[in-house]
């Protein structure tokens, strides 16, 4: 599972939750995979994700060293910097972990790169 | 091609053009259309299923790299209209316009794809004159043709069924009738056997005025046989008709309202008893037993059963002089028998082409050449696959030689030889000392040896004459030795230089006289005079495809030996789409740049990988409920992973989890473009659940998708995901419906945009049941009006929110 993906994951459907967003990464294996680095995209990915919980994510995994806390005005025109945002959005692969929920504590389990967020009966309106 | 400066220097590559035909899923032609338009910059024609464009010749391997196509052709030539004759002239024109065809861009344009170590020549050094290449192979030994009406019951109901019944069993009387009006029957119902139901037939026979043909002197023959068997079957059958002729209007009367199910039953095996001793001789028992059954019949039409004896093998053993009588008593009938299967016989009817047609081809050996291409298609029916040598199945591309006819009918076949060949076979028909067989029997009989050479085999069991058995064994010997030569002959030394090829015939039309197979077997035959290319149909080089659509002739070579759409996926679900159709339907979608496609329901990952492969800068991710897609999903992804690795690609930005679509997992307004093929409800789901299936899914779609999100769902139950939509209308606008062929299904795929409406946010943070969402409109107008800001403006809120 990619960091890009987990910024759009919230636990929220469960019953009884108002913020399931962002979910916590307990990683335990984690791996580095090389894509093509796309300026354009990061670009306007930026815009999209949630930067403070990009950067909680990035720290849980370990490769949120070089990530701000803040994403200051001039990040388009920093080419290091957005070369680090491409690593940790698209690069870092989480292989095995668990995501877990911030206000009930429910862990989904990631196996094989792919998180079950399967919920079962009673989490959700009957 | 050495640089040269003269003017008949072949255009280069970058600059010759070659005329490439694609086939697309039936239904995204348009999108294929347009990808073509896209990537080559020219004017693309589409037709239902296929596409079709002018490519220079340095760009063909391109095409092969196209997403939304299946198969890929370079046309070489095109007749718009062919003028479709009887069977040997169309497929001799067939054959003779092998050497009009400009064979050079098309083998170029191959080559650019296959390399073959040698040259091809696109003109040979010697061009066999028109003679040579009309060899007109024609395939008699083919199962019979696929009964159509069958698949067709499937889609009718009860009645629908009924109704075909009832039509079907008019026809038949309505054919015997005219049968009847027309066959001749013999003057001389010779007979030894004296039975007294003959008697009776005979005498039923003698009271009418018949009509003398040539037919007598079959009869005449005959009665000097010493199997008098043959000349009562013959007589029983024409008596038969007779009293078939006496019977129908009887029958008809009694059966003028027949119930369906029993009085149709009865007439109809009434009508197939007569049918049965019309074309085909029955063993004395079974023939006496219909004979008396007829009379009887005369009596008490209301016994079908006793026919039901008559109705033992049909076609199982016919004698040639059955055969011969049958056949020619058809021939000489002035108008074609009503069961015309697959193009039996005929002129196409209507030619709407402004040119004339052409003359005709005609053997010039074989006056009769017309009348054996009609014999050949009459006689379809009547032939029965496991009375045929198998050796006519290797005929296909090699010559044939005059004295071989086992299974083909050389229609080129010279008069002598001919003869000669009858004489050895057609000795139980005639004595010894016959007198000269006048040349329309000499045809019949000809046309009958394929038969004989088979039946040869089973009546070599029946005959006493020993002088029969041993020139029909020395027939089959002959044939024998002559497929021996012929399979030498195919066998000899592979010629490495020249290339290996088959000829695949697509046909299409209810007027041909012909049928694909011995179209190809023509067209390959005049393939290997005109170039001496090798046949070989499973392990060739080239495949030249001919494909004819009712007046359409196109000859194109096959640029692909697999369709296209086999690629990426190496484990597949029970409902696993198409790669092209993927292609096609993220086609729709018009991706941009950066846009975050979502398959909510993705099985076995086949959208967002072909997503992932095509549209790169954008990221694509997926999800599926089931345990088992996953674990296919895990393997397809990490397979094509590793593809892109040994190519030394990019790793694909792509993603799959496991979620229930009714509760997506997903923050509100995250994803771009929604690509799914929703259960159907046969394979996957059922059609039960497909309403509140779809219903749930558009709303969470709705509130996952951003300004302007795109939706392309696929689905074959159109009313469900039709109501799904108008349920949710205040968040999904409908754009296209396109009708889309489905491996055979009629599918579906619907293009929704997501309106500006937004989804309360306050009934984001718990799932209630729909009227939730409804109630929560009213607050929509607000949203909405917030939703317009420019979407960089998001990432600011959250950050204030957070301080």
């Amino acid at each position: 599972m990619k960091l890009l993906t987990h910024n759009m994951l919230t636990s929220s459907v469960i019953k009884g939750v108002t913020k399931g967003f962002p979910l916590k990464i307990v990683a335990s294996k984690v791996e580095v995979r090389e894509v093509d680095y796309n300026e354009p995209f990061i670009i306007k990915t930026l815009s999209k994700v949630d930067w403070p919980a990009l950067h909680q994510a990035a720290n849980e995994v370990g490769y949120g060293e070089d990530l701000p806390i803040e994403l200051g005005e001039d990040f388009q025109k920093d080419e290091t910097l957005l070369r680090k945002i491409h690593n940790a959005l698209l690069q870092v692969d989480i292989i095995e972990g668990e995501l877990v929920c911030p206000e009930s504590g429910r862990k989904f389990p990631i196996s094989n790169g792919i998180p079950n967020m399967l919920l079962s009966e009673h989490e959700v309106s009957s | 091609m050495a640089a040269q400066t003269q003017q008949t220097q072949p255009l280069q590559d970058d600059e010759e053009l070659c005329t490439i035909e694609a086939s697309v899923v039936t239904g995204f032609e348009e999108s294929a259309r347009g990808e073509a338009k896209e990537k080559f910059n020219v004017d693309v024609k589409a037709v239902r299923g296929r596409i079709t464009w002018k490519v220079p010749l340095n760009k063909v391997n391109d095409v092969l790299k196209m997403g939304s196509v299946d198969n890929c052709k370079v046309v070489v030539h095109t007749v718009p209209c062919f003028h479709f004759t009887d069977q040997h002239d169309s497929l001799a024109r067939l054959q003779k316009m092998v050497k009009d065809i400009d064979w050079e861009i098309g083998l170029r344009a191959w080559q650019h794809v296959y390399a073959f170590p040698y040259p091809i020549a696109s003109r040979p050094d010697v061009i066999p004159s028109d003679e040579d290449l009309m060899d007109v192979v024609i395939i008699t030994n083919l199962p019979p043709p696929k009964d159509k009406s069958a698949k067709k019951d499937k889609k009718k109901g009860r009645w629908g069924k009924k109704k075909d019944k009832i039509k079907e069993l008019k026809r038949r009387i309505l054919q015997s009738k005219l049968d009847d009006s027309f066959q001749q029957s013999p003057r001389s119902p010779v007979n030894e056997k004296g039975d007294a139901d003959v008697k009776k037939e005979s005498d039923l026979l003698a009271s009418h005025d018949e009509e003398v043909g040539l037919t007598d002197e079959n009869d005449l023959s005959m009665s000097k046989k010493d199997d008098g068997s043959k000349v009562n079957r013959l007589a029983a059958s024409r008596a038969g008709q007779h009293l078939l002729k006496l019977d129908s209007a009887r029958t008809l009367d009694n059966h003028s309202k027949p119930a369906p199910e029993e009085g149709g039953e009865s007439l109809r095996q009434h009508n197939l008893a007569s049918e049965v001793n019309l074309t085909a001789g029955i063993s004395d028992e079974a023939t006496k037993q219909a004979a008396m059954s007829f009379t009887n019949n005369s009596l008490s039409p209301g016994q079908g059963s006793s026919a039901d004896s008559s109705l033992s093998p049909v076609g199982k053993k016919i004698s040639e002089s059955e055969f011969a009588s049958i056949v020619i008593s058809r021939l000489t009938s002035p108008r074609e028998p009503a069961p015309a299967e697959d193009g039996a016989g005929g002129v196409s009817p209507k030619m709407s082409c402004v040119t004339p047609p052409p003359t005709p081809i005609r053997s010039i050996d074989n006056p009769f050449s017309n009348l054996q291409g009609r014999l050949t298609s009459e006689l379809l029916p009547f032939l029965d696959n496991s009375k045929l040598p198998e050796r006519g199945d290797s005929i296909q591309g090699s010559r044939q030689d005059k004295d071989d006819n086992g299974g083909i009918i050389d229609a080129k076949l010279p008069f002598s030889a001919g003869t000669a060949q009858i004489e050895s076979i057609s000795v139980d028909e005639t004595s010894s000392n016959m007198p000269n067989v006048p040349s329309l029997s000499t045809l019949a009989t000809s046309a009958s040896t394929p038969k004989t050479s088979s039946s040869a085999k089973e009546l070599a069991e029946d005959s006493t004459n020993s002088r029969q058995q041993e020139d029909r064994d020395k027939s089959l010997e002959g044939n024998d030795s002559s497929k021996t030569y012929k399979r030498a002959a195919v066998k000899k030394e592979p010629d490495p230089t020249k290339p290996k090829f088959r000829v695949t015939c697509f046909r299409t039309g209810d007027t041909h006289a012909f049928d694909s197979t011995s179209a190809a077997a023509s067209f390959g035959s005049a393939l290997v005079a005109y170039f001496g290319w090798q046949v070989d149909l499973k392990n060739f080089d080239l495949e030249v495809i001919l494909n004819i659509d009712n007046e359409e002739v196109t000859v194109s070579l096959a640029l692909t030996k697999m369709s296209l759409h086999y690629r990426n996926l190496v484990a597949f679900g029970p409902t696993t789409l198409r790669a092209t159709i993927c292609y096609n339907m993220l086609r729709l979608c018009r991706i941009k740049n950066g846009d975050f496609v979502c398959d909510p329901m993705c099985g076995t990952c086949a959208i967002p990988i072909e997503g992932a492969l095509n549209w790169v800068n954008c990221f694509h991710f997926g999800g599926d409920i089931h345990e088992k897609a996953i674990e296919r999903t895990i393997l397809n992804i990490a397979a094509i992973q590793e593809k892109q690795k040994q190519e030394n690609k990019s790793s694909l930005k792509l993603d799959v989890l496991q979620w229930d679509i009714q509760h997506l997992p997903l923050r509100d307004r995250c994803v771009d473009v929604f690509v799914s093929d929703v259960p159907f409800g046969h394979r996957m789901g059922s059609r039960s659940v497909n309403p509140a299936l779809y219903s749930s899914l558009l709303s969470e779609m709705a509130r996952t998708a951003r300004l302007g999100a795109r939706a392309c769902l696929l689905t074959e139950d159109r009313s469900s995901l039709i109501k799904a939509i108008q349920n949710l209308g205040r968040y999904w606008q409908r754009r296209l419906i396109l009708n889309v062929n489905i491996g055979g299904l009629n599918g579906y795929v619907f293009l929704l945009t997501r309106t500006n409406f937004a989804v309360a946010p306050s009934s984001t943070s718990w799932r209630g049941d729909e009227g939730q969402i409804a109630n929560e409109g009213q607050d929509g107008d607000e949203l909405a009006s917030a939703d317009s800001r420019s979407v960089t403006d998001s990432s600011v809120e959250t950050r204030t929110e957070t301080e």
